[in-house]
């Protein structure tokens, strides 16, 4: 009989270690189904005070009279706004169905924000401006009502948010059937009555139709010629043939032939891919795939043999600003030079190896965006009387004239540029070179792998 | 003596139940690289394992188990590599493998907008998540699609919520975003924050053979490249 005694006891051992493991499971799971639960309570509820708060603001905003108490309730939208998208993508619903309701949020706050900056600078807010806050002001309305009826259902039957825990939990890229998606989705359909924002920000509608100006009144090229093209401006390693292949298009920012150039009779020594314009033939971007040998160069040799490859390849007056090092390889930012100016917005990015020097990435569609002769103003200020704008406390060396980007719509300002140290920390430091304004400061973070090369 | 020797299976039984789930859940609660040693199991070994293979240490099968052939295979590894031969693979032995990257490799700032390391070790566990196995220009496109949506305004505006916003990217979704990242996406995704975008200003990517939501096919296509297509 005793025999038995051993496994019997085991046995029933198993079935409690089994069952109290089980258990322990499903309470860490509860736990873990309240704790998920309560965030998203927490993010929902946030997310209605937040846009109550908006309607409220952007009623505010139309009623206020003194410049000054205006210049405060933008900032407040503009705060409620981004907090309200911050809250609102932390609930588990796909980016597909809030697309439109993180729009508004972000065009209402960066609205604000460009409102904010008008009456900064002294202009008053006008009748185009009150008529986007109404339009802003009745949608934030509609949405508050919106979110009202989501939160009834919620209370009143308290599925609506387990509904979309458990939908969290489910696998992915499965049609989206529950209930509780049904209302936000309607919510989002509700933002695509409304018309499109036109106005001085990152967010407005119109930035997406941009042109590139470096390219415009030049003509179109065809596929062969974009593959000579992609050939003379490769780096080319000596005594090395390459197969040239138009391989696609792109029908992006720049419309472009898509070529690749792989290496003749060395297999797996590094594709180079490249976009060539369509438009003037100009090469947006490239970049090779070849792995890094040991590394036998410094940066500054690297920099004078990305400098030498922009020059031979009709890039002239360039000026290396910037460097960033990244494994075994150094991405340089050229900006153009105008009559002894630095044109930070025409930026084209040089990836250099360092084990042969090759050029082995370029990047230069911000160039050919915003490339044009410019008509740069004369300065009313001189060097000396800019310096004297700055800070006290900044140890400013230097300056020299540079044209920055201020707006989102390809904006710029001439001024002078400071490179000053304010106790182990530098900055640049942009003076409107026209009117003394203090336009950017720039904080430089200085590390191993890269900093700003003056 | 039967009843012994089923006595000795139940109790042996229990103790690989009870040691194959402390370990289990030891490695779902470590997001970074665990430190490995003899006895580890799960996806980290397995990953360890196929390198070691590769490169001619490892001669077993691949099995996700730290048993003696991987602990021979890390010593003689360790041992050419000029490690302390210790067996055990810590943070010094993922990087020489090539699948931990050393800290100090990433940048700190660039001109204009500040790029620190956390969001270029975030970007490059999306890319190594979503293109592990693209070539490096495939890579950038992944980390230039993230910031291109941070840029535009039907989309949060940091990298971490386009990243962690819900269903936006599958690897996120399912957790495999917290394997190692290799060194080719982190050089990606520092070529991404450096200004790179071979796409062209797309939003949206997927793999046309594997994508399976329809919604996705109504966006505009604007490129190719390797397995993926790139939209707005």
């Amino acid at each position: 009989m005793h025999r038995f005694i051993l496994p019997l006891v085991l046995g029933v051992l198993m079935v409690v270690a089994a069952g109290l493991f089980g258990y322990s499971q499903y309470q860490a799971r509860r736990g873990l189904e309240t704790l998920l639960g309560n965030k998203y309570q927490q993010a929902f509820y946030d997310f209605i005070g937040q846009v109550q708060s908006l309607e409220v603001l952007f009623a505010k905003s139309m009623v206020a009279a003194d410049p000054r108490q205006n210049g405060a309730l933008f900032m407040d939208i503009r705060q409620q706004a981004s907090a309200a998208q911050a809250s609102l993508v932390q609930l588990p619903l796909s980016d597909i169905t809030v697309t439109r309701t993180v729009k508004f949020l972000n065009q209402a706050g960066d609205y604000a924000d460009s409102l904010a900056r008008k009456t900064k600078e002294g202009r008053a807010v006008d009748a185009g401006d009150w008529e986007t806050l109404d339009s802003l002001y009745r949608q934030a309305g509609d949405l508050n009502r919106e979110l009202q009826g989501i939160q009834a259902v919620m209370t009143t039957d308290g599925s609506f948010l387990r509904d979309l825990v458990r939908e969290a939990g489910r696998k992915l890229r499965k049609p989206p059937v529950e209930p509780a998606r049904s209302d936000f989705k309607a919510l989002d359909r509700q933002m695509q009555h409304y018309p499109a924002l036109i106005y001085d920000g990152p967010f407005s509608e119109h930035l997406e139709l941009r042109e590139p100006r470096g390219l415009s009144g030049l003509a179109e090229i065809t596929k062969e010629e974009a593959g000579r093209i992609a050939l003379e401006f490769l780096d080319k390693r000596p005594d090395i043939t390459y197969q040239v292949r138009v391989a696609g298009t792109n029908e992006g920012t720049i419309p472009a032939y898509r070529v690749e150039l792989a290496p003749e009779g060395e297999p797996g020594t590094g594709e180079v891919i490249m976009d060539v314009s369509r438009r003037g033939g100009k090469v947006t971007w490239l970049i090779s795939s070849r792995l890094t040998g040991e590394v036998t160069l410094d940066i500054e040799q690297a920099k004078t043999k990305a400098g030498r490859f922009l020059q031979e390849r009709g890039y002239k007056n360039m000026q290396a600003t910037y460097f960033l090092r990244h494994g075994d390889a150094v991405t340089f930012n050229f900006a153009a030079t105008q009559d002894g100016a630095v044109i930070y917005p025409d930026l084209v990015k040089v990836t250099v190896a360092l084990d042969n020097g090759e050029t082995t990435g370029v990047e230069a569609t911000g160039y050919l965006m915003s490339h044009q002769k410019r008509a740069l103003p004369k300065p009313k200020l001189t060097l000396k009387q800019a310096r004297a704008l700055l800070n006290p406390r900044l140890a400013a060396e230097g300056g020299r004239l540079a044209v920055i980007p201020t707006g989102p719509a390809g904006e710029e300002k001439l001024t002078y540029e400071f490179k000053g140290k304010l106790g182990d920390d530098t900055y640049l430091v942009y003076i409107n070179a026209l009117n003394g304004r203090e336009e950017k400061i720039l904080k430089l973070i200085e590390t191993p792998a890269g900093t700003l090369t003056m | 003596m039967p009843g012994r020797l089923f006595g000795k299976i139940v109790f042996f039984g229990i103790l690989i139940f009870v040691v194959t789930f402390a370990f289990y859940s030891d490695r779902q609660a470590g997001t970074q690289a665990p430190v490995l040693y003899w006895g580890s199991t799960g996806d980290y070994v397995y990953q360890a394992q196929q390198r070691l293979s590769q490169w001619g240490y490892y001669t077993g099968w691949p099995d996700g188990v730290y048993g003696f052939e991987t602990w021979r295979a890390v010593r003689d590894f360790q041992l050419n590599n000029g490690l302390e031969p210790d067996g055990v693979i810590g943070r010094l032995t993922w990087e020489a493998l090539g699948l931990w990257v050393p800290e100090n490799s990433y940048p700190s700032v660039s001109r204009g907008a500040a790029t620190d390391r956390d969001s270029v070790f975030l970007l490059a566990q999306v890319i190594e998540g979503e293109a592990a196995d693209e070539p490096l220009v495939g890579k950038v496109a992944v980390g230039a699609v993230i910031l291109n949506r941070t840029q535009n305004a039907s989309f949060p505006r940091t990298i971490s919520e386009v990243v962690f916003q819900p269903d936006a990217f599958q690897v996120v979704s399912n957790g495999e975003i917290n394997r190692p990242v290799s060194e080719e996406s982190v050089q990606a995704a520092q070529m991404a924050l450096a200004g790179y975008d071979p796409t062209g200003g797309a939003l949206y990517f997927w793999n046309p053979v594997t994508a399976l939501s329809p919604w996705v096919w109504s966006r505009q296509i604007i490129t190719q490249i390797g397995n993926h297509v790139f939209a707005r």
